[in-house]
């Protein structure tokens, strides 16, 4: 389930993904596509929309799925300094966009035209979804597409730079799959007179921009702090195991729950811990471990006896009673 | 052990194994190459021009009343130098089609009335009433002009001769139609 700092970021992520139209690659795109690109006809453009789709969603989890890989393979997921890094990055990015500020630097680089020519327009189209989706390989319309990069990288969560990815590609794709079918019609003309006559319509959209990346820099800031605490306690809880953006605990005759910013997850077993890209819980003689993003299972390691547990991206240690009266690590 | 200190372990670990640091700089490497790549595939956005900003072929301009072929986004032909409406013999005209002086005003004749309108035509279908060619606006592209964002549009027909009295090149028409000759729509979006 999606918590505030996800749903911040990943509407932060669709908006600067549609800003993105107002590229001279977004807008050749949807009269490329559309009807009067081509002599496929209404069908062809329908499939050209439906490929589109999918290309720009992997460039998204490509581009940014790959920043936050290489975050976590530089200095690991989470953590209070990186949030913060990741908060400076997106308000320095929302003050930009809120002034308007020319996109610096800019990548003056376009799609290539040729396609459309040697490939099927499905194809061509896919490839363009493509290239459009990773972000980099084309102008910027925003400074979001930067700070969104930047946060990927800071953050270096995998499975929230996916998130961001994700939603950039549908957000740049919205936009050009509503507007291509229309292209060469009245509707379709008078869209493109709006947004590229009428310049307060890139403008409130950049602002759009700078009111979502302040709300993402705010979650960024508050939601990893408290893992989503109400106050600095919690009642009927035991054997705490917490990270910058996750609180984990026992619940007094109930089961083990971890808390990331929205309603308390129950997990299966007792003794939870987080660490690296685990979350580990005690269940009978063995001990769980999930994937910390998804909770998704992993592994069931024999443990005898396991009474306290700590996870690490490369290490699992547990506490066992020996049979003398001690325990054993 | 706290979780930052674990990762600061783990990370020192890593960073003191040959092996860790291999895999770093082969990552770099990798990410590197494929950058590259992306980059051969994909096109300056910002072109060299031949007669304007943003054409990358030698076909001509279309016949336009003040020279520059800018029309607007229906293919009516624009004042090149401000963007105002024209007619078909260059005169700047209001919403209603009246020409019009430098203040928006409309120009009256010799008589005291206001002068009759001329014929405003698309640039692409003068093109069929000068040259007896059937013409269409097939395919057309965006490239970043003088830090705004210009459409370069093509007016199409399946004749083999462009403007310039040569052969025709395909440029952005489908359907076996080529190039006739060429205009272009300025936005206002930057770039």
């Amino acid at each position: 389930m999606l918590g505030p700092l996800e749903i911040a970021l990943g509407f932060a992520a669709l908006l600067i993904g549609a800003t993105g139209t107002f590229s001279p690659c977004g807008l050749s795109v949807i009269d490329t596509i559309g009807p009067t690109g081509h002599t496929g006809g209404r069908r062809t453009t329908v499939a050209a929309c439906v490929a589109f789709l999918p290309g720009a969603i992997a460039g998204g989890l490509l581009t940014f799925g790959s920043l936050a890989a290489l975050g976590d393979l530089l200095h690991g997921a989470g953590g209070r300094v990186s949030y913060l890094v990741a908060a400076a990055i997106a308000l320095l990015a929302a003050a930009l966009e809120a002034r308007g500020t020319r996109i610096v630097p800019q990548i003056r680089r376009q799609l290539p035209e040729h396609w459309r020519r040697v490939m099927p327009m499905p194809v061509a189209a896919a490839l363009y979804g493509v290239l459009l989706g990773i972000g980099f390989t084309t102008f910027v319309l925003s400074f979001g597409v930067w700070a969104l990069a930047g946060v990927s990288l800071a953050v270096g969560d995998p499975a929230l730079g996916l998130l961001l990815g994700g939603c950039f590609g549908l957000g740049r794709a919205i936009p050009i799959l509503a507007l291509a079918p229309l292209a060469g019609r009245p509707s379709g003309i008078r869209a493109t007179e709006l947004m590229c006559e009428r310049p307060g319509v890139y403008r409130g959209l950049r602002g759009g921009d700078a009111v979502a990346l302040t709300a993402a820099a705010l979650a960024l800031i508050v939601v990893p702090g408290s893992a989503g605490a109400a106050g600095t306690s919690i009642a009927h809880a035991t054997d705490p195991s917490a990270t910058a953006d996750a609180l984990l605990f026992q619940r007094l005759g109930g089961p083990a729950v971890i808390s990331r910013g929205g309603p308390e997850v129950p997990l299966p077993g007792s003794h939870p811990a987080i660490g690296g890209r685990y979350v580990a819980t005690v269940q009978g003689s063995s001990v769980l471990l999930f994937d910390r993003n998804t909770l998704a299972p992993l592994a069931q390691i024999p443990a005898a006896g396991a009474n306290a547990i700590a996870v690490s991206d490369s290490w699992l240690a547990y506490r066992a009673s020996t049979g003398g009266g001690g325990d054993a690590i | 052990m706290p979780e930052h200190l674990d990762r600061i372990t783990d990370s020192l670990a890593r960073d003191s194994s040959r092996r860790g640091f291999l895999a770093r700089v082969g990552g770099a490497l990798m990410a590197i190459t494929a950058a590259r790549t992306v980059g051969t595939l994909i096109e300056p956005g910002e072109s060299e021009a031949f007669h304007f900003c943003g054409h990358t072929f030698t076909t001509g301009s279309c016949p336009h009343p003040t020279g520059l072929p800018r029309i607007d986004s229906r293919g009516f032909p624009l004042r090149a130098s401000d963007g105002h409406p024209i007619d078909d013999v260059g005169r700047p005209v209001n919403d209603a089609g009246q020409p019009v002086d430098g203040n928006g005003q409309v120009l009256d004749g010799p008589d005291g009335r206001p002068l009759p309108p001329a014929p405003r035509t698309r640039i692409c279908d003068r093109v069929q009433n000068i040259y007896g060619i059937r013409t269409s606006i097939d395919g057309a592209w965006y490239r970043c002009c003088g830090g705004k964002v210009r459409k370069l549009v093509d007016c199409c027909s399946h004749h083999n001769t462009r403007i310039n009295g040569d052969a025709a090149l395909t440029g952005y028409c489908f359907g076996g139609r080529k190039v006739f000759c060429v205009q272009y729509y300025d936005t206002r979006v930057p770039c």
